[in-house]
């Protein structure tokens, strides 16, 4: 074939602009050692890419829910240890009252367990930042409202306006979801709350004296009351010992297992929880693996395939300088 | 008998040829790098000879050498192979150009956080952490903010892409302005060429080259077909249009035409000052790429997007509407304006057109009013119960259902004071709504049971002796709500498949994405292979040409030798006849002097 001088140099550029393009290629992908940087590189890996991203971002975000939940459930549980150990303090101390030579008075027993209450109700309104754990759904207020409120209000006996101290519940009977997984919210799977009812209940609906207001009353304070107004109405005097060292005394065990088992329930959804933490960090490794595997730069390889392209290129440019001057014209006098 | 000087007209015709070659040589190397020239080459042939009659009969005696022709050497079969494939390499290299861009608009980088993908992952993680914080605003406030980046991701490829048809509509008026500059060139060349190549004798190279080049230049615009008539004119045709030949040049013009789906300005070449909708179908060449993109490639991915803020005006709004917000409103959309239902398809037309749903596809304005936050739906049943702020007291209690009148459902707050008491019995009341002026309560009051219907709820106070006139009391339907779970099922609408009958077809908004890009890398890598591969084929195609016609310096510097010495040789024989006619003239004839 006849070379003409343009065929050299038009060759020798054409070769050169190659050859600098695969540098461009090989560079783009050193400078942040990934492999795809629009689709049209791998349309495979970029799409690949783009679906392992979104399971990372699921993964995350499901891991930070169960977060949240956990979060919220081991408040619940220590909240709810606090109660069983106030529950354990009052039926000490109805026996303690019962015992044949009590060492206090019951005037004494009566303000202790009046406190006890007060705590019970300050455990109730237990809050995680602004919301309530123990209302339900209602976990934010009004202004002034407390899901547990220890009052006094005049109900209707028999006729007759009673004023009768209770603990009024404002909050509602639902569950609040935080779902772990893609899906609709189910309650019996994902719910990390206890309302008021489940811990303290039952609610009873008592109707105000002279009108139709009525009230939500949590039995289990004013079961509490009840004994604590016992001990109060008898002093000096006797209480009634039977009713209290019987019927009390099973009212407060009443309440006491009505709290365990809703720890119980707290504490199977934390495991529950903590296990799903658990395989969405092993998943959270895989998926990283899998993007690792999917976009990151073989550096060795592209190193060598980098030096291996400079050498190609400078061969070319040598070749190059030593080809193209050279004609006849320098051999002619 | 031959003439005495017959050997000097030889020998001066051997002079003329070779100084002729080597101007010849001369111009070749001065155009070695002129683009599109051929080397040319002065065709040399014997004179007649002379019929001499020798001893032993007629004898054929060489008289020199004449000058038959300067041609150019250069084989039209690769033109026509060069013209053919550098319409393919023009389309490829600009439609590789095209999609670059697209691609650009589409750019993904999880990485860096940049890209669609990114702001739909966004998205969806804000619904999922309102989901856990329901009764927060913030999540609120942040599921708004990234609804509205993702209209903006949406809205700001929609620009892009119609910026590509502005800048493809500019750069068909350039293109067709420098095809008709070629057409109007090749026809000027025409004439002369034909002017002087009449009877086939004289050679117009310089002139062909030029025509050549014209015709290399215009095939990588468009699908050229160039063929020489029996008159040296070139007739050049695009598709079925001939736009130049020995008579005329047909200039071409742009039509412009709104398109019919999103309305934005397309330009079309048609033949001008003839029939605007009459277009010239180009099937190659860098023109083919322009008309490819404005006319579909963009509308394809606009279509894109249309569908996708489409299934997000109409499913997602549907999850959405079918929700309410904390203050209990329902049937809000969350895209598109207030008082448009996207899911219903309307029954008669005029049903929306494509770019109307890119219209409307925006973060519903509501949302950002005073009130806005409560109307996001993360609930899916109704709270109605109503909470009072005065409990303390307890002298005035509410039960049932909060029912706002109808049509409104932006009450929220209301305060009731007493104005008449006797007795503690209350006698008569008045509300204030929001704040609002005092309204009596109209009957039936009832002082004696002492309840009164209030929207839907039963108004109760007790006798109290402590009752007084003026007490107030403020009630509120709860605004937060831990209840997240339609805040589940709008991000479910986001990530989840869909159902089969969907805008989307069964395939999730992700996926609907993702094989988007997808598509979209392979056709750019298909386009980037056609360009690469066709830039290799012309790249073969240059080296034959340059084979053939290009200038070789060392060739010519040979030939420039051989000239020469030829040039010389030819002096030599002069002075040696010179010699010969001095020892004729003056040294013959002189016996004796």
């Amino acid at each position: 074939m006849r070379i003409a001088n343009n065929t050299t140099i038009y060759n020798f550029l054409s070769s050169l602009n190659k050859s600098q393009n695969r540098m461009n290629d090989i560079q783009e992908q050193l400078s942040d050692g990934r492999i795809v940087h629009r689709p049209s590189d791998d349309p495979i890996r970029a799409f690949r890419g783009l679906r392992l991203n979104v399971n990372l971002t699921m993964n995350e975000q499901y891991t930070q829910n169960a977060n949240d939940g956990l979060q919220w459930l081991k408040q619940t549980d220590t909240s709810l240890q606090n109660l069983s150990d106030i529950m354990q303090s009052a039926k000490e101390l109805v026996i303690r009252a019962v015992n044949a030579n009590p060492t206090v008075t019951y005037d004494t027993l009566s303000t202790e367990l009046d406190g006890l209450i007060n705590q019970a109700v300050r455990v109730a309104n237990t809050q995680i930042g602004d919301r309530y754990i123990f209302a339900g759904q209602k976990d934010k207020l009004a202004a002034g409202i407390l899901p547990f409120e220890r009052r006094t209000i005049n109900i209707d006996v028999a006729g007759v306006s009673t004023p009768t101290e209770v603990v009024v519940y404002n909050g509602d009977y639902n569950k609040i979801s935080m779902p772990v997984q893609a899906g609709a919210a189910d309650p019996t799977k994902d719910s990390i709350n206890v309302h008021g009812e489940e811990v303290f209940g039952p609610v009873s609906v008592q109707t105000q004296f002279g009108g139709a207001a009525t009230y939500a009353t949590v039995d289990i304070f004013s079961q509490l009351i009840r004994i604590k107004d016992e001990l109060k109405n008898h002093s000096p005097g006797h209480p009634n010992l039977t009713w209290l060292s019987t019927a009390a005394v099973a009212d407060i065990d009443r309440g006491h297992d009505r709290i365990l088992v809703a720890n119980t329930e707290i504490g199977a959804r934390m495991a529950n929880y903590e296990m799903a933490i658990n395989f969405m960090k092993r998943d959270n490794t895989a998926i990283a693996e899998n993007m690792s595997a999917n976009d990151d730069l073989d550096l060795a390889k592209a190193t060598i395939d980098f030096k291996n392209n400079e050498n190609v290129y400078r061969a070319a440019l040598a070749v190059g300088a030593r080809i193209m001057p050279p004609s006849l014209v320098d051999f002619l006098r | 008998m031959r003439s005495t000087f017959s050997g000097l007209n030889t020998l001066v015709r051997g002079i003329y040829a070779q100084q002729l070659s080597l101007d010849t040589t001369g111009h070749n190397i001065s155009n070695a790098s002129t683009e599109g020239y051929s080397r040319q080459r002065v065709n040399l042939a014997t004179t007649l000879p002379e019929v001499v009659y020798g001893g032993s009969g007629a004898l054929q005696v060489g008289t020199g050498v004449s000058i038959e022709s300067v041609t150019r050497v250069r084989d039209t079969f690769m033109d026509q192979q060069m013209w053919k494939e550098s319409s393919t390499l023009g389309y490829a290299q600009s439609a590789q150009t095209m999609w670059g861009k697209i691609e650009g608009i589409f750019r993904d980088d999880t990485e860096t956080g940049v890209g669609m993908q990114t702001v739909l992952n966004n998205f969806w993680q804000s619904w999922q952490t309102l989901v856990t914080n329901a009764s927060n605003d913030s999540a609120r406030t942040a599921a708004r903010q990234r609804a509205q980046e993702l209209v903006d991701a949406v809205q700001h490829a929609r620009k892009q892409l119609s910026d590509i048809v502005t800048d493809v509509n500019d750069t068909l008026t350039t293109r067709v302005a420098q095809i008709n500059q070629m057409s109007s060139e090749i026809f000027a060349l025409n004439k002369q060429i034909s002017n002087i190549e009449v009877g086939g004798r004289d050679h117009a190279n310089d002139l062909r080259d030029r025509r050549d080049l014209l015709v290399d230049r215009l095939a990588k615009l468009a699908n050229v077909r160039c063929f020489e008539d029996k008159n040296h004119n070139y007739v050049i045709q695009i598709s079925d249009v001939t736009i130049a030949d020995g008579n005329s040049t047909t200039p071409l013009a742009l039509a412009s035409a709104p398109d019919a789906d999103y309305g934005f300005e397309v330009k079309r070449v048609v033949v001008a000052g003839s029939n605007p909708t009459q277009y010239v179908r180009f099937a190659n060449g860098e023109m083919h790429a322009l008309q490819e993109a404005n006319s579909t490639l963009v509308k394809g991915y606009l279509d894109e997007l249309t569908t996708m803020s489409q299934y997000l005006l109409r499913e997602f709004n549907g999850v959405h509407r079918a929700g309410y917000g904390s203050d209990n409103s329902t049937g809000t959309n969350f895209f598109g304006n207030a008082a448009t239902d996207y899911t219903v398809p309307p029954a008669v037309p005029p049903v929306m057109t494509k770019s109307q749903w890119l219209d409307a596809f925006k973060v519903n304005p509501v949302l950002f009013n005073a009130d806005g936050l409560a109307k996001v739906a993360a609930k899916t049943a109704e709270v109605k119960e109503v909470a009072q702020s005065n409990a303390a007291g307890g002298k005035a209690t509410v039960t049932g259902a909060y029912t706002p009148p109808a049509g409104d459902t932006t009450y929220k707050n209301y305060q009731i004071r007493v104005t008449g008491v006797a007795a503690g019995v209350v006698g008569s009341i008045e509300y204030s709504i929001n704040g609002g002026a005092w309204v009596a309560m109209a009957a039936p009051f009832t002082s004696a049971a002492g309840t009164a219907p209030f929207y839907g709820m039963t108004l109760a106070f007790a006798n109290d002796p402590d009752t007084a006139l003026g007490d107030t009391y403020s009630f509120s339907v709860p605004q937060a709500n831990a209840s997240g779970d339609n805040a589940t099922n709008l991000a479910n609408a986001i990530k989840m498949p869909t159902s089969p009958g969907s805008t989307l077809s069964g395939s999730s908004l992700d996926d609907y994405y993702e094989s988007m890009i997808a598509d979209l890398g392979i056709a750019a890598q298909n386009k980037e292979r056609l360009a690469d591969n066709q830039q290799t084929l012309v790249d073969q195609i240059t080296n034959w040409r340059d084979s053939v016609a290009g200038v070789n310096i060392d060739e010519e510097m040979a030939n420039m030798i051989k000239f020469q010495k030829g040039y010389n040789a030819s002096a030599r024989v002069i002075t040696t006849i010179d010699e010969m006619l001095d020892k004729l003239i003056n040294g013959t004839g002189i016996v004796g002097r």
